[in-house]
């Protein structure tokens, strides 16, 4: 099984398998055109990453590790302990997405670079979670944005959305 | 259906509303609640509604048949080490009796199950997580825990905050911990006081550093956090430390999970601000926020928000109101808010989808009030069935029985002259 070894942008080495990379499409693509272009080939491949940082990328490989996992688990079970892992598959995930909104930026943008949709769906998902429920000026204070609005623009947007803001 | 959910520590001491649907099953049932308090998933919890006996139901049960009806309070009860074990025996053995069947409460009770294909969840901490942890544990043992001789619990909360403040690019410049807080022990002995003079780190200029106090002190069970900055004040935060205490005897994995918790509470809340705020002071670019994130996560993110997210992030800020109220948002919305009136928006549309779900949510609050009115004073019925206060009224022309031969003053006149008549008076 051919090897593949993910460099971060300081220069941190990740080997993860196929299987795991798969999960990956930007990995995947280029594995796929390196095997048409080239052929088999049994010397690890190294990917250079410039923009994601070591710690991201081990967390998105430890998702990625997680998944083949859980997939491998849920084609040899039979029906009956579907229910029970696709509730594991959750708590896991729960689990992971305990992270501070900072670390929640750079694992979205390192899913969105690396193009692993669950882990997108999963931290968008998350990102949601942390907005719902907030007022205006708690979204405002909680994610950093400047209020860029006039107030009379502000107060207009506030009356056509009255009906959701309370 | 909406439940109403409370439990008996004080981590989950307020009430919460789940809503489910009415045909929900029990597993989505405990979903639901999963996703409401995160803590449990790790956890064995048990659901009652009077607090006494614990509901017990396979998967695939609806909630209906087990009598729990919309506007219930159902009682949380979170199982201590040593019933888990009870019960995870109890299960071992319901499952070898029944193998189709899945009892339900808490995954953690599967996996201690024996005999049966499943993952050990129990390594799968991220790494950083650990390395976090042994971190933590290395700062207690040489720097702030065991020199200021905390209590266990606090002192736990306070080297988690002093690992926080040093991870997110701050660092202490004057001052040691240590010297602080032995200046501070002699001085009270119950309270210790650190401080963090902390500039934040710039790549660019040694020169352009902006400073800011972040102090930090255990009193009693509870660690207060306060932030100065020279632009935005002072801002501070609590955590609870008590919560901690009790649960360091039962595990120390949950009370480092804990630890990690609190100190994200305050990355999020305390020093995410702060730090934008500094870095707006100095005119440096700003760190990566919800903001500066490329616009197809922003897009993406917006798609998966409820309709009240959406228009709370309308208000927010220019660009977020303009990518709010994008069309094909709000047509998704309609559709999955109010599938039953696919043909509202008439097909020549002169409105917005934004302006039609605003007026179908406006119309559907307005009938759901109307109902719970309707049922809090229902309909007087028309005619009050006895017993009779009074007399009834005797209407002209059904007259009949012993009420016939008593003198009528108001039947005179114009109504039939039986007996108060002029004749009956003459005689």
């Amino acid at each position: 099984m051919r090897n593949i070894v993910l460099r971060a942008n300081d220069g941190a080495d990740h080997v993860i398998s196929v299987a795991a990379a798969s999960l990956c499409k930007t990995v995947a693509s280029l594995l796929q055109d390196l095997e048409a272009s080239k052929g088999e080939d049994t010397d690890p491949l190294i990917v250079p990453l410039p923009n994601v940082c070591n710690c991201t990328l081990q967390k998105v490989l430890g998702f990625c590790e997680q998944q083949r996992a859980f997939d491998e688990l849920c084609t040899a079970s039979p029906a009956a302990q579907q229910a029970d892992l696709t509730r594991q598959i959750q708590a896991w995930q729960m689990e992971y997405m305990q992270v501070s909104t900072d670390e929640l930026y750079h694992l979205v943008m390192a899913a969105h670079y690396l193009n692993v949709p669950r882990l997108l769906d999963l931290c968008t998902d998350a990102m949601a979670e942390r907005i719902r429920g907030k007022s205006p000026a708690q979204v405002r204070e909680c994610f950093g944005l400047k209020p860029s609005l006039s107030p009379e623009e502000e107060e207009e947007i506030r009356r056509s959305n009255l009906w959701a803001l309370n | 259906m909406r439940l109403r959910l409370k439990g008996q520590t004080c981590t989950y001491g307020l009430s919460k509303h789940v809503v489910i649907q009415d045909n929900a099953s029990w597993q989505q049932l405990n979903q639901a609640i999963v996703r409401l308090h995160p803590e449990l998933a790790s956890s064995s919890y048990t659901l009652s509604l009077n607090k006494k006996d614990a509901l017990h139901a396979s998967a695939a049960d609806c909630v209906k048949s087990l009598g729990i009806c919309s506007g219930d309070l159902l009682w949380i009860q979170v199982d201590s080490a040593s019933q888990s074990d009870e019960r995870s025996e109890a299960f071992a053995a319901a499952q070898q009796a029944s193998p189709g069947q899945h009892h339900v409460p808490a995954d953690c009770q599967q996996r201690a199950a024996p005999g049966q294909a499943e993952t050990d969840v129990s390594h799968l901490h991220r790494p950083g997580q650990l390395q976090q942890q042994a971190e933590l544990r290395q700062e207690a043992g040489s720097g702030v825990g065991q020199s200021a001789g905390l209590a266990d619990a606090p002192g736990r909360l306070a080297a988690a905050v002093h690992q926080t403040l040093l991870d997110g690019s701050l660092h202490h410049v004057k001052g040691s911990v240590a010297d602080d807080a032995s200046q501070a022990s002699s001085l009270l002995a119950h309270k210790q006081i650190y401080t963090l003079s902390a500039h934040l780190r710039s790549s660019s200029s040694s020169g352009s550093e902006a400073a800011c106090r972040v102090r930090y002190i255990a009193m009693g069970s509870h660690v207060v956090v306060w932030a100065t900055t020279p632009s935005m004040g002072v801002r501070s935060m609590t955590l609870a430390a008590d919560t901690a205490g009790s649960l360091a005897t039962q595990a120390g994995q949950q009370a480092a999970l804990l630890s990690t918790a609190a100190a994200r509470r305050v990355h999020d809340e305390l020093l995410l601000p702060v730090i934008q705020g500094l870095c707006s002071d100095e005119g440096l670019s700003p760190p990566t926020s919800l903001r500066t994130l490329p616009l197809e996560i922003k897009l993406l993110v917006l798609r998966n928000l409820p309709a009240q997210g959406l228009a709370v992030i309308a208000c927010t800020c220019k660009e977020f109101g303009h990518l709010a109220s994008a069309e094909e948002l709000w047509e998704d919305l309609f559709q999955r808010e109010f599938p039953a009136q696919q043909d509202w928006p008439k097909q020549p549309r002169t409105r917005s989808w934004r302006s039609c779900f605003a007026a179908a949510w406006k119309d559907r609050i307005e009938r759901h009030r109307h109902q719970r009115s309707f049922l809090r004073h229902p309909r007087r019925p028309l005619w009050p069935a006895g017993p009779f206060p009074s007399r009834p009224p005797i209407l002209p022309g059904i007259n009949g029985g012993d009420f016939d031969r008593l003198p009528q003053p108001f039947l005179r006149g114009s109504f039939g002259n039986v007996f108060g008549s002029r004749h009956f008076q003459g005689r």
